[in-house]
Order: structure tokens, then sequence, then C-alpha cells
């Protein structure tokens, strides 16, 4: 019998979620609560109704589903030629993708035997067994990093700093692929110890690339679409501030490895 | 001819480097396919004579003029002559020409469309080198004449005819020639026009004597011949002017500018000429004599678009798995720009295609052109005009509502029984093929008819003598004189019937929500009241082609592969070497749909139907991914060209370049043959917040996640459209 994951979306065509035009499947649940989250439908670990904008209208429907893995592999298979024209392949995200492990190793595991290459974006804070179960399958790792002070990320974002920055270090030291993922916050982690941390961990030769994502108001609106209270309204950067944290990053960091895909 | 030319061109202006702008079009003339009315000939523009006649400022003699041309072309315009040669079928269903405002499910053109003249034997023979092959016809015929007793023949008119032709070349050349002198020694001009006009002087007058042996004159002696003959399209000119550039940049007759400026003057003459849907450039593909020369004026063609985009003329990049890489990149630079030319055409996929649809081999089918809105013609060997077209989602409209219009219910084609009668799904479709049969059949009746009689009136001299086979034959165009006959026809509206089907297949035939005549009823009502725009959610949620779902994109398969099958095989019964649909990209669509019922894939009465080989729009709303596996469902090897578009953001171009490119090879390598690409700009993303509707499958980048434009709050849509405002 195949396993089941819940699903948010899945997106075919997407170019920003790893190397090549790639489809990325949105898995639904996370344990963490990052107060800026992009993607809340995400976070429940099961179906539920959102309200949403359709061509200026509001509809409302059910947020998730379940798919066996055969199902989404043979759906993802579709675009195999597109995925080898293009270097690009499948993309696990969510929510928290490992928190439904068994799953994804199946659909890892399956995607690997048809040669499709596999990238899984992840916040880190997951139990040790989900990465080593999945890690032989995973060509590239998307890992979010959120916060670099203990106190500050568990207030924002309920997350350890500990586990992830171990988990880290796991899929570093076992020869993992990583891109460093940034989401930056004026006056949440845009602080001198992030900066630093960041110059750090960006040495190891295994981050093949450091991206910034800069906050943008979006997200907010989606918080009321799943009928959660709106979250703090933080600023959106402007340019000028966008260009000085790539300064920064940039003299922190080797050459070449950020990336600013905004 | 002569009474045409040159005193319907205008003067040569101080400054030009070309002659020959035609900016006048006369209400009645000679023209194979004139603007603004029907042609094939002899032609009479009798609507827009009307119109200038009762335009308040005429006097009662121009008026009183203008009623007695138009008494007297009356009968004797080929458009009429052909009309009157009308069956009683035609004449039945073709109660009017005017498919813009009339209800009708086919309409007959009056046209010889898409020509393409041997641009190439013109520059090697020059007008003296063409007189001499008309000699040596004319001298071989004779001896031939003596030999077989032939007497007083249609031959020697023809003979005739086309020395009469080059002498109206001849003159047109010299009446520029004259007035390039004059404009020579004016002393009010500058030294540079003063220059220019000595130069012009020199070009006509070489031209009169020799064949072209520079740029300026190959461009020059291309352009008035084509203003002559009445034709639009420029053929492979980068094989037939390559080497006059080469060898002028070489020579350093001319320099890198001064060909620059050769070429954009011949641009703006084709806008000034103005026809959008035509003038078109082929650049690039397989089978040039010139390569090399060919791809140094390729590159120079693009780059002066480049500098100076227009919508005209409509360069058209063709290429190959061997094409020069920096050129197929220049041309994708040239779209990533949004300057929607080049036009790209894939010959791996299509010369193969061509081949099987026109029944030749790939040494004819490597001479394709894609004129035009996208058809496909065989270079100068033979006609291919489109005189006909068709909405197949007129033609099941017409089934549903029992042999009628739901708009006028006037009758449309056979006789059908009632819709209470179609009980499957099998029934239904065989109604349907009997119905776009019948207007094929009679189209393709029509198409026969008006080429015999255009033949039988009008020589088209000029075309004649560079169309392959006329003079060797010794026959006009089109009395035997061309090597092959066909005409293609314009075929609208096949995703919409095709999605119509697999909606009732879903809704009336599986889910039983309804019954044929009961969704005749609800097209007819346009989805108005509040039961039927709920029928409406149900048929707008079935299947539809252009998301990879095997069960429309089948559908769809079946109605294009019906159509173009039996548009191919008509050719046979009217003695055609082939008639082909063209399914392609005009504002046909958005006219026709204004007289389309609703239809049952959930299209509201008087919207667009869908365009050429594409989704409707925003009904693909899988991915970029699944719509490329859709569009390389239909089958190629049996029409003359569909047009098939994408709609890229300008961040896919400038961000993912070499996603985007490998992603376009990945395509064509599949079999793709064609693609329109769009570039989203600013203004797009302004009708995409206007209209979200129409772009469900925008996705744009909002602060480092991706999103679908649509899906976005207002306020949101706003901001992303105000930030790209700034250039961002
Ligand atoms: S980890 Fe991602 S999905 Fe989970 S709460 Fe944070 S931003 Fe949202």
């Amino acid at each position: 019998m195949a396993a089941e994951g819940l699903i948010l979306e899945i997106q075919r065509g997407t170019l920003h979620d790893g190397p090549g035009m790639r489809t990325t499947v949105f898995l639904k649940g996370c344990s963490l609560r990052c107060a800026w989250c992009h993607n809340p439908a995400s976070i429940k670990r099961e179906p539920e109704q959102r309200k949403r904008m359709q061509n200026n209208q509001l509809i409302e429907e059910t947020a998730g589903y379940s798919m066996d893995s055969d199902s989404l592999i043979s759906l993802v298979k579709r675009d195999l030629k597109w995925f080898s024209s293009t270097g690009g392949g499948l993309t696990l995200s969510g929510g928290e993708p490992l928190l439904q492990s068994q799953f994804v190793c199946e659909v890892l595991e399956k995607a690997r035997s048809s040669g499709i290459h596999c990238c899984i974006e992840t916040s880190g804070a997951v139990s040790r067994e989900s990465l080593e179960q999945c890690l032989p399958y995973v060509d590239l790792w998307l890992y979010d990093w959120k916060h670099s002070n203990e106190t500050e990320l568990r207030q924002w974002t309920r997350a350890n700093l500990d586990t992830i920055r171990n988990n880290l270090n796991f899929i570093l030291d076992r020869g993992g692929q990583v891109v460093l993922r940034l989401p930056l916050i004026p006056g949440v982690n845009d602080t001198e110890e992030h900066w630093t941390t960041i110059g750090d961990i960006g040495k190891h030769p295994n981050i093949l690339a450091v991206e910034i994502l800069p906050y943008h108001a979006w997200g907010r609106l989606l918080w009321e679409e799943v009928g959660r209270p709106l979250p703090p309204d933080f600023r959106v950067p402007e340019k000028d501030q966008i260009n000085q944290w790539i300064l920064i990053l940039e003299n922190l960091l080797p050459q070449g490895k950020l990336k600013n895909r905004i | 001819m002569a009474a045409q030319y040159p005193g319907n061109l205008d003067s040569i202006k101080p400054g030009d480097l070309l002659a020959g702008r035609e900016s006048f079009r006369p209400f009645i003339g000679f023209h194979p396919e004139p603007l603004g009315g029907p042609g094939l000939g002899l032609y009479c523009k009798e609507d827009e004579l009307r119109e200038w006649m009762n335009e308040p400022e005429r006097t009662e003699a121009e008026a009183h003029k203008a009623q007695t041309l138009l008494d007297f072309w009356k009968n004797r315009t080929v458009h009429s002559l052909i009309r009157s040669s009308f069956d009683q079928d035609m004449s039945e269903e073709w109660t009017s020409d005017d498919y813009i405002n009339d209800d009708g499910a086919s309409f007959p053109l009056y046209r010889l469309a898409l020509v393409n003249l041997d641009f190439g034997r013109l520059m090697r023979r020059g007008l003296p080198g063409l007189r001499e092959d008309i000699l040596t016809r004319k001298s071989g015929a004779e001896e031939a004449w003596r030999f077989a007793e032939l007497k007083g023949s249609s031959l020697s008119d023809f003979i005739e005819g086309l020395e009469g032709a080059l002498d109206v070349l001849e003159s047109v050349l010299s009446h520029f020639l004259d007035e390039a002198r004059t404009l020579a020694g004016r002393l009010d001009l500058s030294a540079e026009q003063i220059d220019r006009a000595a130069n012009l002087a020199l070009c006509l007058e070489s031209l009169l004597h020799n064949a072209p042996d520079s740029l300026q004159e190959a461009l020059q002696l291309a352009w008035i011949t084509a203003v002559c003959a009445g034709t639009w399209n420029w053929g492979r000119m980068d094989d037939w002017a390559g080497q006059f550039l080469v060898s002028d940049l070489n020579s350093g007759a001319l320099s890198d500018t001064d060909a620059r400026e050769l070429i954009l003057a011949f641009y703006d003459l084709t806008r000034e000429r103005s026809n959008v849907f035509n003038n078109r450039i082929i650049l690039g593909g397989l089978g040039r004599n010139n390569t090399e020369e060919a791809d140094v004026f390729a590159r120079f063609a693009m780059e002066v678009f480049d500098a100076h985009p227009g919508v005209e003329p409509q360069l058209t990049w063709r290429f190959h798995t061997e094409s020069d890489s920096a050129l197929h990149s220049l041309a994708l630079d040239l779209i990533s720009r949004g300057r929607s030319f080049p036009l790209i055409y894939n010959d791996d996929a299509i010369i193969p295609a061509v081949a099987s649809a026109f029944s030749v081999d790939e040494r004819d089918a490597v001479n394709y052109s894609p004129q035009g809105c996208g058809e496909y013609v065989l270079g100068y060997s033979g006609t291919g005009t489109p005189n006909g077209i068709i909405n197949l989602t007129k033609c099941l409209e017409a089934v549903l509502a029992g042999g009628r219009s739901m708009m006028t219910e006037r009758s449309l084609g056979p006789t059908h029984s009632s819709p209470e009668n179609i009980q499957t799904f099998e029934r239904l479709w065989e109604a349907y093929a009997e119905q776009v049969e019948y207007h094929v059949d009679l189209l393709a009746r029509f198409q026969n008819l008006s080429l015999k009689t255009a033949g039988e009136n009008s020589p088209f001299l000029l075309i004649s003598l560079l169309s392959d086979n006329c003079l060797e034959k010794g026959l006009p165009l089109l009395s035997g004189g061309a090597r092959r006959i066909g005409c293609s026809l314009e075929v609208y509206g096949e995703i919409n019937a095709a999605d119509s089907l697999s909606a009732i297949r879903k809704t009336v035939f599986d889910d039983e929500t309804l019954t044929v005549a009961e969704l005749a009823e609800v097209l007819t009502d346009n989805f108005s009241t509040p039961e039927n725009q709920i029928l409406r959610q149900k048929v707008l949620s079935a299947p539809k082609f252009g998301n990879d779902d095997a069960v429309a994109d089948s559908m769809l398969s079946l109605v294009h592969n019906h159509s173009c099958r039996v548009i191919r095989e008509s050719a046979a019964r009217v003695s055609m070497d082939y008639h082909l649909a063209v399914i392609i990209n005009n504002s046909v669509n958005s006219l026709w749909g204004l007289n389309t019922a609703a239809s049952a894939d959930g299209r509201s009465r008087g919207e667009a139907l869908a365009n050429g080989i594409n989704p409707a729009p925003g009904q693909d709303k899988a991915g970029l991914p699944a719509l490329l596996n859709s569009l390389l469902v239909p089958e190629l090897g049996t029409h003359a060209g569909a047009v098939q578009n994408l709609k890229l953001s300008s961040d896919f171009f400038k961000e993912h370049r070499d996603v985007l490119e490998s992603l376009l090879k990945g395509w064509f390598g599949q079999g793709g043959a064609q693609l329109m690409i769009t570039v989203l700009n600013e203004k797009d993303l302004e009708d995409a917040y206007v209209h979200p509707e129409k772009w469900p499958n925008l996705i744009v980048r909002v602060g480092g996640f991706s999103a679908r434009f649509v899906t976005l709050d207002r306020t949101v849509q706003k901001e992303i459209l105000d930030r790209t405002l700034y250039g961002r």
C-alpha cells in the first residue's frame, strides 16, 4: 500500500524552488508558528476551510487533500521531459514536509528511481530520524535560516535553535548539498548576530548558495483566509534597505554565494 | 497595370534611399489582394466607394461619377463574376459575404493571398534577363507552333502580356529615375539629400540595364516588382539579399551604418504601405542557397528591427538543430524585449509535416514559408490562398439548434433532426461531423470556382513570371501555369468546439445533468437565469484543453484531426493539389465570437473564440509544463499551419534565461512546431489587474515567494503593478 500524504497545493512549472523548471508540492502541516508565515494555510495538519479571492470573487474551499505516493509520482512524471531539458525536478515544500517523513521518503525514493532531481525545503525544526530517512534521496536541501538568536527565534517562531543548527550540521557533515534561505524581516532578524552567524555558516563548502527573501506583506492577508488572527504588521523593507543587506552579506560570504532572488 | 503604375505611387521625398512609396489605395483596380474589399484581379471596393460618395463634402458631379462607376463595375469585377456562378447550395448558404456582421458558419473569401515571388530569380536575372527569358521562350514557342501548326493561341497573348508587364516595371523605374534626377538638381536641398537622390538615380538607372549588383539595387527592384505585382510578402529575404549585403560590406561600398539605414528604409516602405497581416520576411532555416551571407543579413535584419521596433515587417525566424546559435539567441533577445518578433518556426518539425500535408517531398517542403497569420505556403511553387473560413463552434451550435443559428434562427448547413433525438454522444458527433463536412465541401467547391473564374479573367502577369513553371508552360498562373494549385481554409472555434463536446459528454451523457434539448435552451438563453448560471459553472468545471488532461486533449485531437482530414481530402474532389486547414491567429476569432451563441464549454454569447490552437482564455490552469504537454497533442502533418501562443513574464527571460532556452529547446525537440511568444510587460499586468480571469497562469514574485497573480488580494495586485511600473 502506497503511503498517503496531506497536500495543500501542487504547482507545475515553478522556477524559484531549486534548479530548472520544477513541480513543487506544498505539504500541509507545520510545527512552527512563524509570525510572518507566508503560507498559513499550510500550518494545520488537517484539511480546513478557507475563503479566498479568485477572479475578484470570494470563494470558499477546502484547503488540503490527501494523495498517495503513486498518484503523486505519476503526476510528477508527466513533466519528466521538461525536467530533463531544463535540469529541473521535484521540490517538496510546505508547511514542513518532513513532518510526513514516511510519505516524503516514499515519494523521494520513487522519484529518484525515475531519475528525477529532488529538493526538500525545510525549516530544520524536525526529528533527526526524519532527516536521516530522507537524506539519501535528496539532491538539494533548501534550508531556512530564520534567526540566529535562541530566545528571539523561539519568540518569533516557537523553534529551537539547537535543533535547527544541529540538523543543518548533520546534513552538511553527511555531504548534503544546501541552499540557505533567509527570510529577512526588518526589526526582527536584521541583526549583527544574525549576519555574523550566516557568514560563518556560509563558509561551509556544501552551502552552495545563500538566498535572501525580504519580507513582504502579502502573506499577512492569507492569515485571514484561514480565519487566523492577523499577525503583527512588520515593516516591508525598502529597496535601499535590501541593498544594504546585500552589501553586508556579500562582505561576509564567499564570493558569488549570495543570490538575490526577489 | 500600366493604368495603375507608376500613377498610384507616391513621389520620392528628399532623403529617401528607396523609391516607390505606396500609400494610395484606389477604390477600383486590378490587384490580387486589395485591402478593404474582395480582390482576385479586377476589383471594386463598393462599400468604401459608397461611403466616399456619401461624404458631405462630395460634389454632385463626384457623387454621380461614383454611382456610374458602381453601376459599371457591378457585374464586371471578378468577385461579382464568381458570385454569379454560385450553385444553389452556395447561394443558399452564403446570402452575404459579410462575415463580420452577418450570421453564418462558413464564408467565402475572394483574394489571391500569400503570394511569394521568386525574388532569387528576379535578383539573378534582373529586368533585362527576364526579358531575355521571355524572348527565348517566345522563339522556342514559335518554332513549336510551326512544327505543330498551332495558330493564334493564348500562348502568344501570354508572352505579349509578360513583355507588357516588364514594360510597366521599366516605366516605373524610369519615372522614379526622372524624379531622382530632378531632386539631385535641387539647390534648396542639403548636401546629404542631394547625394542620396543622385545615388538613387544611379541605382534606378542601373536596374534598367542590368541585374542588381548592390543591396540598394536589390531592395529597390524587389520593392517595385512586388508593389506592381500586388504582393505583400518578401520570402526568404536573407537568402536573396544576403550576398548583396555582404559584398557591399566587403567592398566598402556600404558601411555597417549605411547598410542598416538601407534595411530600415525598406522596413519603412513596408510600414507605410502597411498590411499587418502580411509583410513577412523569412530569415534562417534549411535549404538556403547562400547560408553564410544569409546569416549575416538575418543578423542585420533582426538588429535593425530591434533598434526600430514596430508591428511590421513580420520578421520570421526559421531554425533547426544546426542553426547558428548566436542568431537563435538574438531572436530570443528580441522576443525578451517585448518586440513580439521574430515569430519562431522549427524546421525540424515543420518540414516533414509540410511534406506530408501538401504531399510533396522534403526538397519542396524545405521552401515552406509561414505567411500571413501563420499559413504555410510552398515558396513560389504554387498558390496557397486561404479563401474560406469556417467556425466549428458555430457548426456545433447549428447541430444543437436543429440546423439553425441560435442567434438569428437562420438555417445553417444540412437540416438536422431536433435536439430531442440526440440521445448518445456518438449521435451528436455524427451530426456535428455532417455539419462540418457540408461546409468544407461547399468551401472546397468555392475555392476551385474562385481560382478558375479568376484564371479566366486575370492573368496575374508579374506573379506568373516570378512563379515556378508558368513561363516554361506558357500559361498564366491560374490557367494551368502554376506548378501547384491549392488553397487553405481558415478554421476558427476549434478549441471551443472541442471543449464544448467534452463538457457535453460529461454533463449530458455521463452525469445526465440535463438533456441535449435542455442544453440548447440554456445556451440560447446565454446562461442568464440563476439556474443557468449554476449550469454554466458546471460546464466550466468540465475538462478543458491546455491542462494536460487526457480527456480534454483527446477530444481536441478528435475535432482537430477530423476537420484537418476532411479539408485535406476535399482537394481531390475539386481537382486541387491541396486544400488544407490553417488554424491561425488574427482578429476573426473575436469578430466571429460576436456572432456565435453561448457555447457548452461555458463561453458566453459574443465572447471571443479561442485563438489558433490555444486553450480558451483563462482555461489553462495547470501550469506551464501542463500547457506545453497539451500544445504538443494536435497532429501536425495534416494542415498548413496552426498557431500556438505562449505568454511569459519578462522575469522568466531576465532571471531564468538558461531555463527558458533549455525549455524551448526541449519543447521544439519534442516536435513543437511554432510558438508566438509574448513577454508580459506593465500593460499586460494592468490587463491582468482589470481582467484577472484571463490570466490564470500569471505567476509573479512577491517578496521572495511566487504567487498566482489572480489569487492575490487586490491591494497586493495593485502594489505589484505599481512596483513593475517603476521598472523593477
Ligand atoms: S516554517 Fe514555514 S510554514 Fe511553518 S510557520 Fe514558518 S513560515 Fe509558516
